[in-house]
């Protein structure tokens, strides 16, 4: 998977290689295989995205600092094209009904940007893949 | 092919990590009592208290409250609730019972608009402050899947006009009992038991010897009487021995015994003192003080007195090490640059130090609760030295004491028994 964070991050990770798609370019005039602008606004947007759902995550001091040492749980977003989140799933739950609430409650509290023309319709049609640790 | 595709797809899918959520307590609404306002008030004051001390929750504010003052144990309107921000409620209804009262206390989940947890607990009128801890105790164990402190008891020095006595008191300094007169008293260490307290007296006018006192008969009986000055027991996790320190030919050494007094070892041989010994929890290795190198620095040795190693460099006065019950760090206070005792915590695995105290009067004998989440301490900042409860990052300080001439010494009691 790209670690579309990576740059945001620090984190510095390979992106593969992939053949452009045509049906996922984000507009009728965009580039398929995006720019180095293109490419630039995009982790300029999921750094924003980063940054908003960060705004409000809430790890509950209730959890014990030793779970919090392993707890997990990883989230598929579906963004629409004014920055909605119009849906969301847990592909995986931490185990901790407390830490899984307060994921609820930060994606439910996050206004996100509208994203760039050529993210839009990935965004909406496959999401973006949250992974959360406390 | 279609799957193959979608799993294809998703594969491409962009990916954030989100670490380092802010960490907050927990929004905890208290209902107003219903019911025997004489008796669910009390109890609800304890229960607040409990919850303000523990740095979990944060109580809203009831002036905010939506919901009616008199709305149930049931048919609760979870949307007034929950826009009032509370994510868990606590409601309670007490009636007397003859010479007993009845509470039956409930949490719920208001965010999913359900009771979590429900307990019915009848106790003397004189004991109303237990039931308030014994729910608080099941309240933070449903949260946080560990032991919870609300019922255990802590001892101390407290000062008197005609000496130093030992003290036995609910976490909160509630039900302060004196356990021995007033000769001088200090530093107590309970059994792993808590059915019995250690203490160093002057009591039987020959220096310093080791004395137990039976918390439930106050009766005392001598333990180490060896020399003229024998300090500083601490027990075993398996309470079967304990280590003390004792002066010999004036060199001031760590010694390991038996429970009961006897088969006491040498465990440290070194020039200059040797002192303060603390147990790791699993009982393999021990925290001292050691003056060896010229100043009083925290060392750590194997049980059997082998393999020591200095845990601190900095400063030159370290003194009164506690290992912490999850093991990972040990609490010890260390005199700064201003001449001040502070509070700090080492990492055992890494030796990173962490100050937890600073400009806030003296601060010294830290204490673990037994479940790790709390340290309990002396300290001069409110004026005479009282004691304070804190969590291990030096947050959320709360005085616990508020004796006349002040308090010291302080020593925290085990876990009561599992129900």
């Amino acid at each position: 998977m790209q670690r579309a964070l990576a740059r945001a991050a620090g984190r510095a990770e390979p992106v593969p290689a992939e053949a452009p798609d045509p049906e996922r370019a984000g507009s009728a005039t965009g580039s398929a295989s995006g720019t180095a602008a293109s490419a630039e606004e995009g982790d300029a947007y999921f750094t924003a995205v980063h940054d908003a759902i960060l705004e409000n995550y809430v790890v509950p001091s209730v959890i014990s600092e030793r779970e919090r040492l392993y707890l997990s749980a990883t989230v598929l977003a579906w963004i629409g094209a004014n920055g909605q989140i119009l849906k969301h799933e847990f592909q995986k739950k931490s185990g901790n009904g407390f830490f899984d609430q307060a994921l609820e409650l930060a994606i439910q509290r996050t206004k996100l940007p509208a994203p760039p023309a050529d993210l839009a319709r990935a965004l909406r049609d496959d999401g973006v893949v949250l992974n959360f640790k406390p | 092919m279609t799957l193959l595709l979608a799993l294809l797809l998703a594969a491409d899918r962009p990916v954030i990590d989100l670490s380092g959520g802010r960490v907050q307590a927990y929004p905890l609404a208290m209902a107003r009592p219903l019911g025997a306002q004489d008796v669910g008030v009390p109890v609800q004051s304890v229960l607040s208290q409990d919850f303000e001390r523990s740095g979990l929750f944060r109580l809203l504010d009831p002036a905010s409250f939506l919901a009616p003052p008199a709305e149930g144990l049931t048919g609760i309107d979870f949307g007034k609730w929950q826009s009032v921000g509370a994510a868990a409620l606590v409601k309670m209804n007490c009636e007397a019972a003859g010479p007993d009262v009845k509470c039956d206390l409930r949490l719920y989940d208001v965010t999913r608009g359900q009771e979590s947890l429900h307990g019915t607990y009848t106790a003397p009128r004189a004991a109303l402050r237990q039931v308030a801890h014994r729910f608080g105790d099941d309240v933070v164990r449903y949260f946080t899947r560990e032991p919870a402190v609300f019922e255990t008891r802590i001892s101390y020095v407290r000062e008197t006009e005609s000496g130093k006595q030992i003290v036995a008191a609910d976490w909160d300094g509630a039900n302060a009992q004196a356990l021995t007169g007033a000769s001088i008293n200090l530093l107590p260490a309970w059994t792993p038991d808590g059915k019995t307290i250690a203490f160093t007296s002057f009591r039987d006018g020959a220096g310093a010897h080791i004395f137990t006192v039976d918390v439930a008969s106050r009766q005392v009986k001598p333990l180490v009487l060896m020399g003229d000055f024998a300090t500083g027991a601490a027990y075993a996790p398996d309470g079967l021995r304990f280590l003390f320190s004792s002066s010999v030919n004036d060199n001031t050494d760590v010694y390991l015994s038996q429970a009961d007094g006897s088969a006491g070892r040498r465990l440290t041989d070194a020039r200059g003192i040797d002192i303060s010994a603390s147990w790791s929890p699993d009982g393999k290795r021990i925290a001292f003080v050691s003056e060896r190198a010229g100043s009083p620095q925290i060392y750590s040795m194997a049980a059997d007195g082998s393999d020591v190693r200095r845990l601190t460099f900095q400063g030159n006065y370290n003194q009164e090490p506690a290992w912490s019950p999850k093991g990972d760090l040990i609490a010890f206070s260390g005199r700064d640059e201003h001449r001040v005792f502070d509070l700090y915590t080492i990492a055992v695995d890494t030796g990173k130090i962490t100050r937890l105290t600073q400009n806030a009067g003296t601060n010294e004998k830290p204490a673990w609760a037994p479940n790790g989440r709390y340290l309990l301490f002396s300290s001069t900042r409110g004026g005479k030295r009282q004691l304070w409860v804190m969590q291990p990052d030096g947050s959320n300080p709360r005085a616990v004491t508020s004796e006349k001439l002040g308090a010291s010494d302080p020593a925290w009691g085990p876990l009561p028994p599992s129900k």
